[in-house]
């Protein structure tokens, strides 16, 4: 079952419901109508539906039953206990049963609500106080969201999306209080004054569209991206961001720098089967990354590397160079291959701004250049590039390969993926000199200015897995 | 003497098969009273022709085959009741749900246990659709919410219910 697959499914099962009450438009009648033309396993799936439907309105014993055993209105919410390992993202199939594993609930009527659910983007919740099902109705209370972007609409017609991991508590309609993580606001005149708390902070705003971040040790972090808002009665516009240690403890976490790193394989691993696995740390292997800025930084020794394309902001484009040390598997044949990437939690940018995300592997054919030093790598020289060029996000054409897609969602960023690049195998295939250097590219634009950086696990990394290269062996 | 036998033998078939029957037109048929009119045009056209069914064989295909011919009439009549998918399609579609009712009192059973393991707000929502018989807007009144996030939430159940009844079903080829 792929991503796309189950789309149409959710799709037909939406389509099939409202079908039943007669309630299609001649267009979706007609899709649906070609819909079970086409596809025999969705039309199974529609008799099944049916079938469903007819059982439990003919059969009314097996409802009446149910409704007996229904003594207590709402007792305590059955938690769906998703472990920790399931968030990996495997694949774009396993993010989708994540989000239908939510739970849906409903408000318990009496409480007044003031804030509406509308949209929720591969979230996964944990210990709210409050319903989370898109549609439902909030009223004052605790979300926490543990994963994905949610969106809430507040009944004065603020609208905040919250961005995991993110801790929010709704006071009122014109009030909310973040607790921990980050969120991005957007309010219309009909909510000038609406407010959000954080541990230190007052942010009022005055109709327009800001992010707020902040940790449980009460440092935050406002950032106005358009119009005007005030943090602790002190006025700060479209542009300008007030950052109270928050971006400081992300990025420079104490613990780090000292410890040593936990996973440096300089082996090939035997996956089974054929597979062996290396990572960027093997041999002469590297990972770096480069940005679009006219100062010659550096990024040889961080442990993540960013991935962006802006074209609003020219001099925040990012590109990520992985190189491998294939020379051990020389004079063998390779069946199968694939990259796997752990994407890191990134510190830079809000979600919101940045939609579900195209990232593009490109290979580097022009080998001369495979020998390129991470703690040199700028964007004034970096291989298969031109600081000049126009396309900032992507390499320069005549001297690489594209290798292939894939995708990451709107507000993931943590996991791990495992890329089936069609051209990876006959690129290793290709190889002469032992090296092989790959380039990452977003494909994918921001909405707006501060937009989210990607960012993926290096060899430097000191608490996820490096950038891997599996090569299945044949004869 | 012999039409009191082939009397008894139709009651008795026509039983045995009431709720595959029920089920089937059910099925094909979104409105209840349409389906039970239809249901009861059928028996009394089975009921008709009974001589012309050759016993020992297969009394439900031919009670379906009836139906659905019952089923394309009330269409040509009444064409607003009824699912919007061509005459082609229905047919396609009534094989398909012929075929589940084959498993008979298994998928029942599934169901039941199914529906018993739902969590208490799917749960909820099957009761004010199916016990409550309410319909999808007056849910959404309800329950604070909009007609197409319960159309949503409602998919979102019959998913659900419908893999843990293959699963039940066939324990063997659980996911």
């Amino acid at each position: 079952m792929n991503d796309h697959q189950d789309t149409e499914r959710w799709r037909l099962l939406e389509l099939c419901e409202r079908s039943l009450d007669g309630k299609l438009t001649e267009e979706e009648a007609a899709t649906l109508e070609q819909t079970l033309r086409d596809d025999a396993e969705l039309r199974g799936l529609f008799a099944q539906s049916l079938q469903q439907h007819a059982e439990l309105r003919f059969d009314s014993r097996l409802t009446k039953e149910l409704a007996e055993e229904q003594v207590i209105p709402f007792p305590s919410t059955e938690k769906h206990q998703v472990s920790r390992s399931f968030a990996m993202i495997m694949s774009a199939a396993t993010a989708a049963l994540v989000t239908f594993a939510a739970l849906w609930m409903f408000p318990r009527g009496s409480s007044k609500t003031v804030a509406t659910v509308t949209k929720s983007q591969q979230c996964k919740w944990s210990g709210s106080s409050l319903p989370t099902a898109e549609g439902s109705r909030v009223g004052i209370g605790t979300l926490e969201l543990a994963e994905g972007l949610a969106t809430l609409r507040f009944d004065s017609g603020a609208e905040v999306v919250m961005e995991a991991p993110a801790t929010i508590e709704i006071v009122s309609a014109m009030a909310c209080r973040l607790k921990r993580g980050t969120l991005v606001a957007e309010v219309p005149p009909s909510a000038k004054g609406f407010t959000v708390d954080t541990q230190e902070a007052k942010v009022v705003d005055y109709g327009t569209r800001f992010g707020v971040s902040t940790g449980e040790d009460g440092k935050y972090m406002v950032q106005v991206l358009e119009g005007l808002v005030e943090v602790n009665h002190q006025e700060l516009r479209g542009g300008q961001r007030v950052d109270k240690g928050w971006t400081q403890s992300r990025l420079n976490p104490a613990s780090q720098e000292h410890e040593p790193n936990r996973w440096q394989p300089n082996t090939i691993m035997d996956a089974g089967d054929g597979w062996q696995v290396i990572s960027t740390a093997f041999g002469r292997g590297k990972d770096s990354y480069i940005q679009s800025n006219d100062k010659a930084k550096n990024f040889g020794r961080d442990p993540f590397l960013r991935v962006k394309n802006s074209s609003l902001q020219t001099d925040l484009n990012r590109k990520g160079y992985l190189c491998f040390d294939i020379s051990k598997f020389k004079g063998q044949n390779i069946t199968d291959a694939e990259l796997v990437l752990s994407i890191e939690p990134s510190d830079l940018g809000f979600a919101t701004l940045v939609p579900d995300s195209t990232f593009a592997v490109y290979g580097l054919t022009d080998e001369s250049e495979d020998e390129w030093d991470e703690n040199n790598l700028t964007w004034q020289s970096a291989p298969a590039h031109d600081s000049q060029q126009t396309e900032r996000h992507l390499p320069v054409a005549s001297k690489t390969a594209l290798l292939g897609h894939f995708l990451i969602k709107q507000g993931v960023n943590r996991g791990s993926l495992s890329l089936h690049l069609e051209g990876l195998r006959d690129f290793l295939a290709h190889d002469t000199n032992g090296l092989i250097t790959l380039i990452l590219c977003r494909e994918t634009d921001e909405t707006s200015r501060g937009g989210f950086v990607h960012a993926f696990a290096t060899k430097e990394s000191g608490n996820n897995t490096p950038p891997l290269l599996r090569v299945k062996l044949g004869n | 003497m012999e039409s009191s036998e082939r009397t008894t033998e139709f009651l008795t078939l026509l039983t045995q098969y009431d709720r595959a029957l029920g089920i089937y037109v059910y099925s094909m048929v979104s409105s209840n009273a349409d389906a039970d009119d239809i249901l009861q045009q059928t028996k009394m056209v089975m009921w008709r022709s009974f001589e012309q069914f050759e016993s020992g064989t297969n009394f439900i295909a031919w009670a379906r085959k009836v139906a659905f011919h019952q089923i394309l009439n009330s269409r040509r009549q009444h064409k607003r009741a009824h699912l919007p998918l061509s005459d082609e399609m229905l047919e396609a579609v009534s094989h398909e749900v012929a075929q589940l009712s084959e498993q008979g009192d298994d998928r029942r059973e599934a169901l039941q246990s199914c529906l018993h393991k739902l969590p208490q707000e799917q749960r909820q929502l099957v009761l004010l659709r199916y016990y409550e018989d309410l319909e999808v807007d007056q849910i959404a009144d309800r329950i604070d919410s909009t007609a197409g996030a319960v159309y949503r939430a409602l998919s979102r159940v019959r998913l659900a219910l419908l893999q843990c009844v293959e699963k039940q079903c066939k324990p063997g080829e659980a996911l």
